[in-house]
């Protein structure tokens, strides 16, 4: 046994070194074996024997570089050359016991990973039976119930795109303060303070422009009477402007303005407290003058 | 083989040149000697032994003599190694060369003790 085991460190050597002293080494080592007995004796032996190997393989490989022998195909030089280690053939015994220690190791290996995964937290990566989505991992600098914590992510804030004619309509614009295209039960409560900002002239009611009608730089050019009339088409047309606009004159007073809650409220057709963009549009609420 | 490999003279190849002094040796007998003359410091493993020998052939310090059967091992022949004139010259230059750093040291009285 002890035998066989030295002629595997032997098989370490160069070819040429294991030809010329193979046997000698081998009959140094079983003098050694046969004189040194005992437990304590063979130890050192074999310490001996690994420690020399593993001074003198460096050495003797470092004496005779690999000498590549080289085996050109049938037709010469354009033919392809092969390069080998050793010229020696290997023995089959020696490939068969290749073949069955890569197996066991693979085996082993695969066997290590399975079951370790369980208590080597440094086995990151690796997979896990129950959990294979999650690493495993240990740290010291984050409490274990930091670890099995769930984590909430909030989601993003979407926020609507607002509505072209809540645009358009800078009385809906105003209404609508948290911009969500819906005139809450809470606007229509604060509808008159949403309203006084889109005072600017200050004059304490709001004008067809101030509600949000354009005329541009046409409107220079266009009679008082024809203005007044276009305005007070503006403000009947969209019935926002025509229920705020009791009296229908062409704007919203400051009494229409404190009002205001009121007046919205007839507008909320399906009695859900709050006015939707189909209720504000204009020839679909059938509320509309 | 170029003798580069042999300056310095390394402590194995020494050993072994002291080994063959006085005697004809076989390996395992050389590693024995070895042993016995440093008090069991030095124990030559067969890889250093054997590659120490192959160096020390090469530069011609030591020949192989003829194989020979050994009492010790049943019989076993065995290759027997001669110690050569220049391998008896270098193991002096070195011994030398030993002694002066001995006495470098002692000058410099790096020594504890009155016997040495």
């Amino acid at each position: 046994m002890s035998e066989r085991a030295y002629r595997l460190l032997l098989a370490l050597y160069p070819s040429r070194f294991r030809d010329e002293y193979g046997a000698a080494a081998l009959s140094l080592f079983r003098d050694r074996l046969r004189a040194e007995r005992g437990f304590v004796a063979q130890l050192q032996l074999w310490i001996d024997m690994i420690r020399d190997t593993a001074v003198s393989l460096p050495v003797e490989y470092r004496r005779e570089p690999l000498h590549f022998a080289t085996s050109h195909a049938a037709n010469g030089e354009q033919g392809l050359v092969f390069y080998q280690f050793d010229p020696e053939i290997p023995k089959r015994s020696a490939l068969i016991n290749g073949a069955l220690v890569t197996i066991v190791v693979f085996i082993g290996l695969i066997l290590f990973m399975g079951s370790a995964a369980k208590h080597a937290p440094w086995l990151i990566g690796s997979h896990h039976p129950s959990r294979s989505h999650i690493l495993p991992a240990r740290t010291d600098a984050i409490a274990k119930t930091e670890l099995d914590g769930e984590i909430k992510v909030k989601p993003m804030p979407f926020e609507p795109p607002m509505s072209p004619y809540f645009r358009l309509i800078l009385v809906l614009g105003a209404l609508d303060t948290d911009h969500d295209n819906v005139i809450s039960a809470a606007e229509i409560d604060n509808a008159p303070a949403a309203l006084r900002t889109l005072d600017k002239n200050h004059d304490g009611k709001l004008s067809a422009e101030e509600c949000g009608q354009r005329f541009g730089t046409a409107r220079a050019s266009m009679d008082a009477a024809f203005l007044k009339n276009a305005q007070l088409v503006f403000m009947r047309f969209h019935p926002v402007l025509a229920a705020l606009d009791s009296n229908h004159d062409g704007e919203i007073s400051a009494s229409e303005i404190r009002n205001a809650a009121v007046a919205l409220r007839l507008l909320d057709v399906n009695h859900d407290g709050k006015l939707t963009e189909d209720e504000l549009l204009p020839l679909v609420n059938p509320k509309t003058p | 083989m170029p003798k580069s490999k042999l300056d310095p003279l390394p402590s194995a190849a020494f050993h072994i040149l002291l080994a063959l002094a006085e005697d004809d040796l076989h390996g395992y007998a050389i590693m024995r000697e070895v042993a016995e003359l440093t008090q069991g410091r030095v124990r030559l493993g067969p890889g250093t032994l054997y590659g120490s020998i192959k160096t020390l052939l090469e530069a011609e310090l030591i020949v192989e003599v003829d194989e020979r059967a050994d009492g010790d091992s049943g019989g076993e022949r065995r290759r027997y190694y001669h110690l050569t004139a220049g391998g008896r010259k270098l193991a002096r230059v070195e011994a030398e060369r030993l002694a002066d750093t001995l006495r470098l040291a002692r000058a410099k009285r790096i020594f504890r003790g009155a016997d040495v």
